[in-house]
């Protein structure tokens, strides 16, 4: 049941109750109404009975009924006329000198009372009608079951009450009025039976609704919050008041094989209690899985980099009881300063995580905060904003030139794609872009964009050589594959000019594959490099399972040979020696100065690259005069 | 268990016939004799009100009809002059010149009243709440 659903629900109950109430209140008055319709009837039948007697008798009632005994028979029968089952009994009834009530006339006729004998009404309400003239309604007091209501109508005669005229309504007359409605009143009760039991069955599902929900919403281990009540927390909070802190305990893999889970158990509860108290309540901890978390701090807490400064030396030096032995944590801490332009926590999520790999990698027991251009990062990250730059072609390649020592000339310009942020006036480098669109149509859509860059900028100077990077995941991608082997056909008279630069994050785990698609790559004449050769994954092992033709070290080992130019010497020879002895050309990257150019041409490095020969730029730019 | 046409149940009919009663009797013993089946039963359930065989021994006669009244005449009642007499019928209570009050049922309604004068005859001063209930003659 979702929150909208049960929101109906609710709605749609308190209108039945509401509906329900509206009916009783309805019926009520109906009856009350049907009530008031039929004692109207019996004021109408009293005033023609006293109009009759009025008519009839000339003078006072009494004197005359004392006169004319026959008569009394004769009204007595009248008033019999009168009495059904709703009129119980008819009487008419006078005050003596001694203010005592004496029966004149009574219409029933089977046990008629005694003409003048005395009647004692216990209401007070004989006397008042008596005295004010008024008719009145009573209820009777007296255990008496036949009688409901006595209507007393008061005989006036210049202006002297000369008697009482009484009728009595039967119990069987007011059960018949009273439940008229009774139906009705039936299907009311019923009605609001259901909506109680509905009520409580709806309180008692909202009540499960709710454990469910806690239990949804917290750690039941550490009773940190979980990640869907951030997500609620951020219905109604904005992201953007909020600081984020991803904080991973290091290695805690290490403390549960070691002490046991139940006492790594008890070490996640003491490090959120640690950093709930550190914290204080009005920042959001949330466990993400295993000994991650995400902290999300009110930003009204201070500068960011401080608290996660402060957080990462106090949770580091806290030291937690386990088994007898004392431990500390490693903790690795990534931060954001959430820009106000951010727009989900995806974003920020992603920004932590991708930031968090960098911790990681680079020795883990850290923190970083990141603060600055954030809010490019998210925009050029943003898979909506690359997909508008590539479906209006806002793509642009730039062109570093890699420099020729022996010829002194530029003999090749690397293709760098670029996405083109015309808001801003500035070109957004791949690092930002190609990951979100790896994986889609869109990386595609890319590729053929630089591939028909290239060919163009090929065929336009017929003596300028290219390389283009490619990445080891491309390899795998068949669609990319089969459109860049089509690619290389279509233009096949210029392909021999064309270098592919393979790049890799990974190792390669099926060489024959990756061999099978250099060699489909160089069907037409264009050459393999390997790039970033002599880091990461880059090694030695591709230079016997794989053909190439270029080593491009890497700029790490170049820049090395500022830092410790002795051992880097050494490195780089023997790769010079052994690219010499395979026959592969060697490119040194990043030469972004003269001593470093100096230093890489005694090496005896043929081609160069870098910042002292060419920037990336237009081909133009390099190219005005080329052929 | 309901007594008369309009009566009510058993305990409320005990209780007005007792207050009636003691305040008849004052310090005397209610010893009520009645020739009345259905109020004979009543009464056994009273611990005030002892039900009394003979006429001879009760104090209170309670006459609830015309065939009663016939009887009690033939049997010389007038000359049991101490005993009280009560009824259970306005017609009675006109009829018969010892018969000091009456409670019954007219129109759905309870009557209780007492004759003045017969009351004084037996020198009977009534409780005040019965006052209103007092009257010269029917």
């Amino acid at each position: 049941m979702t929150l909208k659903n049960t929101k109906y629900i609710v709605i749609i109950l308190a209108l039945l109750i509401a509906f329900a109430l509206y009916l009783q209140y309805e019926i009520s008055n109906n009856t009350e109404k049907l009530k008031r319709l039929e004692l109207d009837k019996v004021h109408v039948h009293a005033k023609n009975i006293v109009k009759f007697l009025k008519t009839e008798i000339d003078g006072n009632i009494y004197q005359y009924l004392v006169k004319h005994p026959e008569k009394r028979q004769v009204y007595n029968k009248i008033l019999n006329t009168f009495m059904s089952d709703e009129f119980k009994y008819i009487f008419l009834i006078n005050k003596d000198d001694k203010n005592h009530y004496r029966f004149l006339l009574d219409g029933d006729i089977s046990e008629p009372v005694e003409f003048n004998s005395l009647f004692f009404p216990k209401d007070k309400q004989y006397n008042e009608v008596y005295l004010f003239k008024k008719p009145e309604i009573i209820e009777h007091k007296e255990g008496v079951e036949e009688v409901w209501l006595s209507l007393l109508y008061p005989i006036v005669n210049k202006d002297k009450t000369e008697a009482l005229l009484v009728i009595d309504l039967s119990e069987a007359y007011g059960k018949k009025i009273l439940n008229f409605n009774n139906p009705m009143q039936e299907i009311v009760l019923y009605m609001q039976l259901f909506l109680v039991i509905s009520s409580i069955f709806l309180l008692g599902t909202f009540y499960n609704l709710y454990l469910l929900k806690k239990s949804l919403l917290e750690d039941k281990l550490t009773l940190a919050k979980t990640k869907m009540y951030l997500r609620e927390f951020f219905e109604v909070q904005h992201e953007s008041n909020y600081n984020f802190m991803l904080v991973d305990i290091d290695n805690f893999r290490l403390v549960n094989e070691k002490y046991g889970i139940k006492a790594g158990d008890k070490v996640l509860q003491d490090f959120v209690s640690e950093v709930a108290y550190r914290l204080e309540n009005d920042s959001v901890i949330v466990r993400l899985n295993g000994a991650e978390f995400i902290l999300a701090i009110p930003k009204k807490k201070g500068d960011i980099k401080r608290v996660t400064q402060i957080l990462f030396r106090q949770l580091s030096e806290k030291k937690y009881l386990v088994n007898n032995n004392t431990i500390v944590l490693s903790l690795s801490i990534s931060a954001v300063d959430t820009p106000a332009e951010i727009k989900s926590l995806l974003e920020i999520e992603s920004i932590l995580e991708q930031n968090m790999l960098e911790i990681k990698s680079s020795g883990k027991n850290n923190y970083v905060v990141i603060n600055q251009n954030v809010e490019n990062e998210l925009r050029y990250k943003n898979m909506d904003y690359i997909s508008q730059r590539l479906d209006n072609e806002e793509l642009v390649c730039l062109y570093q030139p890699i420099y020729d020592i022996q010829t002194d000339k530029f003999v090749k310009y690397e293709a760098l794609v670029r996405l083109i942020d015309n808001e801003q006036n500035t070109l957004i480098e791949p690092s930002y872009f190609v990951d979100t669109i790896r994986s889609t149509y869109r990386y595609i859509k890319m590729s053929r964009l630089v591939f028909k860059e290239v060919f163009s900028v090929l065929h336009q100077y017929e003596e300028v050589h290219l390389s283009l990077n490619l990445d080891l995941h491309d390899l795998y991608n068949e669609e990319l594959m089969d459109f860049i082997n089509v690619e290389l056909y279509n233009h096949r008279s210029v392909a021999h000019r064309l270098t592919f630069e393979i790049l890799e994050k990974h190792e390669i785990e099926d060489f024959a594959h990756v061999a099978l698609i250099f060699q489909k790559l160089r069907t037409y004449g264009s050459k393999i490099a390997i790039d970033d050769f002599g880091s990461g994954h880059s090694n030695y092992l591709y230079l016997i399972k794989l053909d190439i033709d270029i080593l491009k070290i890497d700029g790490t080992l170049i820049h090395a040979l500022k830092d410790d130019p002795e051992r880097a010497k050494v490195v780089l020879a023997s790769i010079c020696a052994l690219a010499e002895k395979q026959g592969y050309e060697v490119v040194a990257e990043f030469v972004s100065d003269s001593k470093l150019y100096e230093e890489v041409k005694a090496l005896g490095i043929r081609y160069v690259q870098g910042y002292h020969f060419g920037k990336p730029k237009a081909i133009k730019e390099y190219c005005g005069d080329c052929k | 268990m309901n007594v008369g046409v309009y009566a009510l149940d058993t305990q409320s009919t005990l209780n007005i016939y007792h207050e009636i009663f003691s305040s008849l009797l004052g310090s005397q013993k209610m010893k009520v004799y009645t020739r009345d089946k259905e109020l004979r039963q009543v009464f056994k359930h009273s611990k005030k009100i002892v039900l009394s065989d003979t006429l001879a021994n009760s104090t209170i006669i309670l006459v609830s009809s015309q065939s009663d009244l016939r009887r009690y005449k033939k049997e010389h009642i007038e000359k049991l002059n101490h005993i009280i007499m009560f009824a259970t019928d306005y017609r009675l209570l006109k009829k018969y010149d010892n018969i000091v009050g009456a409670f019954y049922w007219k129109k759905g309604r309870s009557q209780l009243l007492f004759i003045k004068h017969r009351l004084d005859k037996y020198h009977i001063k009534l409780a005040p709440k019965y006052r209103a209930f007092i009257v010269d003659e029917l």
